[in-house]
């Protein structure tokens, strides 16, 4: 009797799937990402019997750490993406698992934006791959102290934080001749307007002027043709080139990292910086930075008229390879409940569906983020993105070195990034 | 057939005793090398089976700017490398030759920047050189003009510096226990046959340290042609290749662009330059 028990718990434990263990694949989208999902993975193991084990690998390597694993027979049974990261994966051998099964039209409904979801399945021929559990969008930011000690005018400040109002790269000239200044009397300016990080790997920074000049969201042309050699990449580098050589910028932005910039900004050495997620903004800054006094300010118009930011998301994959898709798919099902989505709200990645907590959306400065969601360009889901990234941020280097001319570093991005698709 | 049967009864002990180290060999050095050669002929951007395509990744390795720089580089590393590291640690191994008390303190002390890992030793460098960074804050307190150690034009010297400051206690070791080597009654002739110390170390000390000079040369000259952890962390190979060692240049191709068979290419002529640098360097000593 006692063995026949034994069975008909197992066989049930089986069916249920209790006991299992998925593993979870994470970037460090938050410091310790394996400890801020704990809370998580305990509640959603407490409901359904199903472990989550966390393991964090880099975002510079998380591509070939997946392909290694997939190429093994080793892959983790979900995966955490962002846009630029999965195609290769989709490519990959047909490494993942189609989700279009699994996403019911209510769930889909329920997303803050559901035809972000068509957009990732365009990139990949038409079907889902990947499911966003959250998302960010970029703001700027300006040191008040510094305005007020430059004498900014108010009138530029509400133009920068009023999202009926606009402000334009001259503005931003303007402000740039107000700020940068000598504090210390030493003949060379020790305060300045901006800080573009020259030396970074990120895809963003030179996106966002980019796209600000009007360039192209995919980075093609109607044709499907890489959108370089365009007057839109000409008018970004030369405006970064005018601000370096106006001595607008500190020196040696040419190898300066995004973290360096941002720690720029912090120190109160720059006014202006234009890639603040909400997690900085809102969280982190105010912790580690209590005297700095800023202020979050929308995108500056390009000279084309475009106003754009950047958005990003958590995207989830499941391996085809798992053995626990079910499984793997009701831990991505419970990160998108409305209990989940307010844990992730409180650390300022914002809910893809539900909606915010009452404190954190009555607060204006969430409300910034949001207000940008809707001409937010996610990052180009392209298979050769990994190289195009390598290629423009080279050039721009390149620029800022003084060794070209923003019309040679176009020309030379568009060839470079023509052969990338070649191969 | 006869010959072979007898050798292999004659050393099938010796046979079986270096089995291990040969599949150990054959497993993570020549079957690697083999592959990475067979791969040199494809297009594999590790998605999918990889393309036979011929020579055409050499033909257009020579072509291709950023080989040819990460090439150029490398050579600038070893220039800057080799002399500098061969006289800084031989005077350290003077210094220390002639200390009385606490030399094996010194010593440690001077070994101590090879035992930290070569990433930490990066990221703090790193720091270190940063355009606000605590080296030019100390150079603005003493009136002098903040340093760009990272432009276009420092950033070679300025890494070789790291890895100068971090090897001469290792080398020093080498040329040490060469100096301790001199027998002292050499030496003593020569003071007394009237020979200063500048004739002294020209005429005895030199010659003799000559085959512990030409081993460090090779052991940096190849260290030189394998730096990358330190451009990977520090600069990325920045700014716009100004940095970028071969090294870096085949992972950025191969594991950032994942073009496989082209990296391969790239390493398979990483892999001759060095061998031949070896072979080279090799026959130097043998010569000598």
């Amino acid at each position: 009797m006692k063995r026949l028990l034994l069975v008909g718990w197992l066989l049930v434990v089986g069916v249920l799937g209790w006991g299992v263990t998925i593993r979870f694949w994470t970037c460090p989208f938050i410091d310790r990402p394996e400890i801020f999902l704990a809370p998580l993975v305990e509640k959603f193991s407490a409901q359904t019997g199903i472990n989550v084990e966390i393991s964090v690998v880099s975002y510079a390597e998380a591509v070939v750490k997946y392909q290694a694993a997939i190429a093994a027979g080793e892959a983790p049974d979900i995966m955490y993406l962002t846009e630029g990261r999965f195609v290769p994966i989709v490519e990959f051998g047909e490494a993942l698992e189609p989700l279009d099964k699994y996403l019911s039209p209510e769930l889909r409904n329920r997303f803050v934006r559901p035809e972000l979801l068509d957009m990732l399945a365009a990139a990949t021929g038409g079907t889902l791959y990947v499911v966003p559990i959250f998302f960010v969008t970029y703001l700027g930011a300006v040191n008040v102290d510094i305005l007020e000690a430059s004498g900014v005018p108010q009138d530029l400040i509400n133009k920068m934080t009023d999202p009926n109002q606009i402000y334009t790269w001259d503005d931003l000239l303007y402000l740039a001749k107000l700020v940068t200044k000598d504090l210390d009397g030493d003949g060379k300016p020790d305060q300045w307007l901006y800080a573009y990080p020259g030396g970074t790997g990120w895809i963003h920074p030179f996106l966002l002027w980019y796209w600000s000049a009007g360039g192209s969201p995919t980075l093609l042309t109607e044709e499907g043709k890489p959108a370089f050699d365009t007057e839109a990449t000409r008018l970004a580098l030369s405006f970064l080139l005018r601000l370096q050589q106006e001595g607008f910028m500190p020196p040696g932005i040419a190898y300066l990292e995004a973290g360096d910039a941002i720690a720029l900004f912090t120190a109160g050495k720059t006014a202006f910086i234009n890639n603040v997620w909400p997690s900085n903004a809102l969280k982190i800054w105010p912790e580690q930075f209590p005297e700095l006094n800023y202020r979050l300010v929308y995108p500056p118009v390009g000279p084309t008229g475009a106003r754009t930011t950047y958005y990003g998301s958590g995207l989830l994959a499941i391996a085809r390879q798992s053995k626990y898709k079910n499984e793997a798919w009701k831990f991505i099902e419970f990160l998108l409940t409305d209990d989940a989505q307010a844990y992730l709200a409180r650390s300022y990645y914002f809910p893809i569906t539900g909606k915010l907590p009452e404190d954190l959306a009555v607060d204006p400065r969430v409300k910034m983020y949001y207000d940008v969601l809707f001409y937010a360009i996610p990052e180009p889901m392209h298979p050769a993105m990994a190289r195009w990234k390598v290629i423009y941020n080279s050039e721009v280097q390149a620029v800022l070195i003084g060794r070209k001319t923003p019309e040679q570093a176009a020309v030379d991005m568009q060839r470079r990034a023509e052969e990338a698709l070649k191969e | 057939m006869k010959t072979i049967k007898n050798t292999l009864q004659k050393y099938y002990v010796d046979f079986v005793l270096a089995l291990p180290g040969l599949l150990f060999l054959t497993t993570f050095f020549v079957a690697p090398i083999i592959a990475m050669f067979i791969v040199s002929f494809t297009r594999w951007p590790i998605i999918g089976n990889p393309t036979f395509v011929g020579i055409r990744n050499y033909y257009r390795l020579f072509s291709d700017e950023f080989f040819l720089k990460a090439l150029k580089n490398t050579l600038y590393y070893t220039l800057i490398l080799v002399p500098s590291i061969i006289s800084f640690s031989f005077l350290l191994a003077l210094l220390l030759r002639n200390i009385t008390r606490g030399k094996e303190f010194f010593k440690a002390i001077y070994l101590f920047p090879m035992v930290v890992t070569l990433t930490s030793t990066a990221a703090i460098w790193k720091g270190l050189y940063l355009p606000f960074g605590p080296l030019n804050q100390l150079l603005v307190k003493l009136g002098l003009r903040p340093i760009e150690f990272l432009s276009v034009e420092l950033v070679i010297p300025s890494l070789c510096l790291v890895l100068i400051w971090r090897d001469i206690g290792y080398y020093a070791l080498y040329f040490l226990a060469g100096l301790e080597e001199i027998p002292p009654e050499i030496l003593e002739a020569a003071t007394i046959d009237g020979a200063g110390a500048f004739h002294r170390f020209r005429y005895i000390v030199l010659p003799i340290m000559k085959p512990v000079t030409l081993l460090v040369s090779v052991l940096v000259t190849i260290g030189s042609f394998m730096i990358f952890t330190l451009v990977y962390v520090i600069t990325a190979g920045g700014p716009a290749y100004s940095s970028q060692a071969l090294l870096n240049y085949i992972y950025d191709t191969g594991w950032k662009e994942f073009r496989m068979g082209y990296a391969a290419a790239a390493a398979m002529i990483y892999f001759i330059i060095l061998f031949a640098l070896s072979m080279a360097q090799k026959l130097v000593i043998k010569h000598e």
